[in-house]
C-alpha cells in the first residue's frame, strides 16, 4: 500500500491548485449497474452491488473502500470482486443499519460515491507455492472473493497448489456468490465445501460450525496456508483451532472487521494497540494479532 | 538546529511596556484573525477575538484548549454537486495568541498524527489549517490543581514550539521572535537573548509493551467513576478521534467532520452488532494507552501534555495521571521482583 498509489489513481474535481496535500476524503462518482440478490432467506439482507467508477483505479485482493451515499453517509467495505475484472467492481453489503439500509434501496442507474482503495491485502507472492484452506462464515465470503477468484485465474493458477475451501452460513438461504460455488467447486485441484449452523430438510453437506470441521478436511500441515474471514468469534474459535491442529499462527491469514470512518489511520476507530485497521490491515497473521490487544 | 542557534536567527528580544503590548495587539487584529484567551460564559477559552480589549493575557490557563484552531469540532469537508463533489474548506490565516507551552506541546503531537510522516496519510484540512497558523506562545507561572505538564518535560516558563514567545512580567512583556513568520509581530525596546530556559525531563511515560500493561493492571479501578460523558476527550488537547456526517440544505448535501470520542461504547460498534469495547474501563484503557503507549510507539511522542483539563473536568474524578503513576509504581515493583 502506497501513498502515492491511493492518491495517483484518483480523479478528484475540483481540486485546489494551491494546495499541496491531496485531500484523503474527497471520494469520486460511481454508477451502479447491476443489483445482485445474494441470499434467499426471510431476510434476503444482502445483496451484491456491481459498479462502474468515473475514473476505475487497481486495488489488490484484500483493500477496502469507502462507499457513500450522499446525504447518507459512508460506510466501509472489502472488495468482493476479482481486481483482474476492469470494467466493473462489486461490493457486497449486508443490511444492518441506516446506511446500509438506504443503499439496500438504491437501482441499476443510481449515483453513488467511492474513495480508495485503502489497506494492505493478502500476502499473494508469499503464498505461492502452498496449497491453501480458505474458510469463510457468511458475509466473511466477500473480502475473500477477490482473492479467490485472481489465484483460479489461469494467469495465476499454477502459481498455487492444492485448494481447499469451507464455506459456512446460518442457514441454506443465507450464503452468498452461490451462483459461483458449482463454478469453484469444479476448478482443479480443488476441494469445495459447505457448512450450516444446524440442520435443514434436504441438506447433505456439513452441519456445524468451521471451527470443529477442519479436523474432517485432511489438508497437508507442512504445505498449508489458511485464510479465514467470517465474524470476529468465529476468527477467533477457528484461528484457535487450526493451531491447535498444529498450523503455526504465521501461516494463518485474516482480515477483520471494525468500525471506521476515515481510512486512513487518523479517526481512532479502528485502532487496536498500536496498529490501525485501515492502513496497518485489514489482512493480518495470527502472528501479528497474537501480539496485539484482543480488541477485535 | 540547537535552541540556541534557534533563537539568535530571528532578531532580538523585545521588550514592551503593558502600553505597547496592547498597541501591538491592536497592530495585529487589524492584519490577522486573531484568536487569544477571551471570557465566554464565566470561563477562559481561545476564542475569535473582536475588540483587543476582551483578550486576557494572565496566568490562567484557558478551559479548552485551542485545538478548534487547526481541528474545528465541526468542520465541512465537502459538497455533492450532481456529478463531482467540491471541497468545502474555508481557511483564514489566523495568529493565535497566548498559547501556554502544555497546549504548543499538544499542537506538536496533532502536527505528528495529521502530518507527519510517519502516519502515511496526511490529513489536507488540519495541514492547510496549520500551515495559515501563527502562533505567539505565552509563559504560564501559575500552576492550577491536576496540572502535571513539568512531569511531561514541559517547561511552563517557555517554549520553542511557537513563532514567538511572550513571557509575561509583573509590568509588561518580554517578545522573542522564533521563526520568520514571527519576527515583526510585537516591537519595544531591544535587548539580547538570554537562552537560559531548557525543557525538563519526561518522568511521567510509560516504558512498556501493551501485553505487560494490557490485562495486567487494575482498570475497573482506575475507571470507577467513569460515566462515559467523553468530556475528558473534547477537553483534551490532543484527542483527534472524529467521524464524517452528512447533511442536507436546500438540496445541497455537505459532509461535515464532527469530534468523536472513544468513551462512548458506539464509537466502536460494528454494524453486525459486535462490539471490541462495551465496558467502560476498557474505553478508559484505550484512553490512556492511546497517549501514554500507542502514540509514543507510532509518532515517538507522548500524547499527554500534563495540562490536567481532562482531571478538573472530570465528574467521575478520574485522573490520568494517577493511573499511570499507578501502573509506573506496578511496573517497578513487578521488575524488582523479578531481579
Amino acid at each position: 500500500m502506497s501513498v502515492q498509489h491511493q492518491d495517483g489513481s484518483r480523479n478528484v474535481q475540483n481540486q485546489d491548485e494551491q494546495k499541496h496535500v491531496q485531500n484523503p476524503y474527497l471520494p469520486s462518482r460511481a454508477v451502479i449497474l447491476e443489483v445482485i440478490q445474494e441470499t434467499k432467506s426471510e431476510t434476503q439482507d444482502v445483496k451484491t452491488f456491481r459498479l462502474k467508477l468515473d475514473a476505475p483505479f487497481d486495488y489488490r485482493p484484500g483493500q477496502f473502500v469507502e462507499f457513500s451515499v450522499a446525504g447518507i453517509g459512508e460506510c466501509t467495505f472489502g472488495f468482493a470482486s476479482s481486481p483482474l475484472i476492469k470494467d466493473y467492481m462489486e461490493l457486497t453489503v449486508k443490511r444492518t443499519g441506516y446506511v446500509t439500509e438506504n443503499i439496500h434501496m438504491l437501482s441499476e442507474g443510481s449515483t453513488v460515491w467511492i474513495r480508495g482503495p485503502f489497506g494492505n491485502s493478502f500476502p499473494l507472492e508469499k503464498m505461492e507455492g502452498r496449497d491453501l484452506f480458505y474458510v469463510t462464515g457468511g458475509l466473511g465470503l466477500a473480502p475473500l472473493r477477490p482473492m479467490i477468484d485472481y489465484v483460479f485465474d489461469p494467469a495465476y493458477r499454477n502459481r498455487y497448489g492444492n485448494i481447499k475451501m469451507l464455506m459456512a452460513a446460518r442457514t441454506p438461504g443465507d450464503f452468498i456468490f452461490s451462483y459461483d460455488f458449482e463454478k469453484w467447486g469444479k476448478m482443479p485441484d480443488t476441494e469445495f465445501y459447505q457448512t450450516i449452523d444446524s440442520p435443514a430438510e434436504g441438506w447433505d453437506q456439513f452441519v456445524g460450525f468451521p471451527h470443529t470441521l477442519i479436523e474432517k478436511i485432511p489438508f497437508d500441515l507442512e504445505k498449508t496456508t489458511a485464510v479465514l474471514c467470517g465474524p470476529p468469534p468465529m476468527i477467533k474459535a477457528l484461528s484457535n483451532a487450526f493451531v491447535q491442529y498444529g498450523l503455526p499462527p504465521e501461516r494463518i491469514y485474516t482480515t477483520l472487521e471494525m468500525r471506521m470512518t476515515c481510512g486512513v489511520g487518523k479517526c481512532g476507530k479502528c485502532n487496536i494497540g498500536h496498529r490501525y485497521v485501515c492502513i496497518d490491515g485489514p489482512v493480518f497473521s495470527m502472528a501479528e494479532l497474537g501480539e496485539m490487544p484482543s480488541e477485535y | 538546529m540547537s535552541a540556541y542557534e534557534m533563537r539568535s536567527n530571528f532578531g532580538p528580544l523585545h521588550v514592551l511596556t503593558g502600553n505597547q503590548v496592547r498597541d501591538a495587539l491592536e497592530d495585529v487584529l487589524q492584519k490577522f484573525t486573531v484568536v487569544a484567551p477571551v471570557m465566554a460564559d464565566n470561563k477562559l477559552v481561545y476564542d475569535e477575538v473582536n475588540d483587543v480589549s476582551d483578550i486576557v493575557l494572565n496566568d490562567a490557563l484557558p478551559y479548552k484548549s485551542p485545538k478548534d484552531v487547526v481541528f474545528p469540532r465541526v468542520e465541512d469537508v465537502m459538497r455533492f454537486l450532481e456529478n463531482r463533489v467540491e471541497e468545502a474548506q474555508v481557511i483564514k490565516p489566523v495568529l493565535l495568541v497566548g498559547a501556554k507551552p502544555c497546549d504548543l506541546a499538544a499542537m506538536k503531537v496533532l502536527d505528528e498524527v495529521f502530518t507527519g510522516e510517519q502516519g502515511r496519510y496526511k490529513d489536507s484540512f488540519y495541514s492547510n489549517r496549520r500551515d495559515f497558523l501563527i502562533i505567539v506562545g505565552m509563559n504560564c507561572r501559575e500552576k492550577k490543581s491536576g496540572c502535571f505538564c513539568e512531569e511531561r518535560g514541559i517547561n511552563p516558563a517557555f517554549s520553542q514550539d511557537c513563532d514567538g514567545f511572550l513571557t509575561l512580567q509583573d509590568d509588561g512583556a518580554v517578545y522573542e521572535p522564533l521563526t520568520e513568520k514571527g519576527a515583526d509581530l510585537f516591537s519595544g525596546a531591544t535587548a539580547a537573548s538570554e537562552n537560559s530556559v531548557s525543557p525538563g525531563e519526561e518522568t511521567l511515560v510509560l516504558n512498556t509493551s501493551e501485553a505487560e500493561v494490557f490485562t495486567a493492571m487494575p482498570w475497573e479501578k482506575y475507571a470507577e467513576g467513569c460515566i462515559g460523558c467523553g468530556t475528558c476527550t473534547f477537553i483534551c488537547p490532543t484527542c483527534h478521534c472524529f467521524n464524517l456526517r452528512d447533511s442536507e440544505k436546500k438540496g445541497i448535501v455537505t459532509r461535515t467532520r464532527v469530534w468523536d470520542s472513544c468513551m462512548y461504547p458506539k464509537f466502536t460498534l460494528h454494524a453486525g452488532g459486535h462490539n471490541p469495547r462495551t465496558r467502560k474501563y476498557e474505553r478508559f484503557r484505550q484512553r490512556v494507552l492511546h497517549k501514554y503507549l500507542y502514540i509514543p510507539e507510532n509518532y515517538g511522542c507522548t500524547a499527554c501534555t500534563g495540562c490536567g483539563r481532562c482531571i478538573r473536568s472530570c465528574p467521575g474524578g478520574l485522573n490520568i495521571r494517577n493511573t499511570v503513576l499507578d501502573i509506573q509504581r506496578r511496573l517497578a515493583e513487578k521488575r524488582e521482583v523479578h531481579v
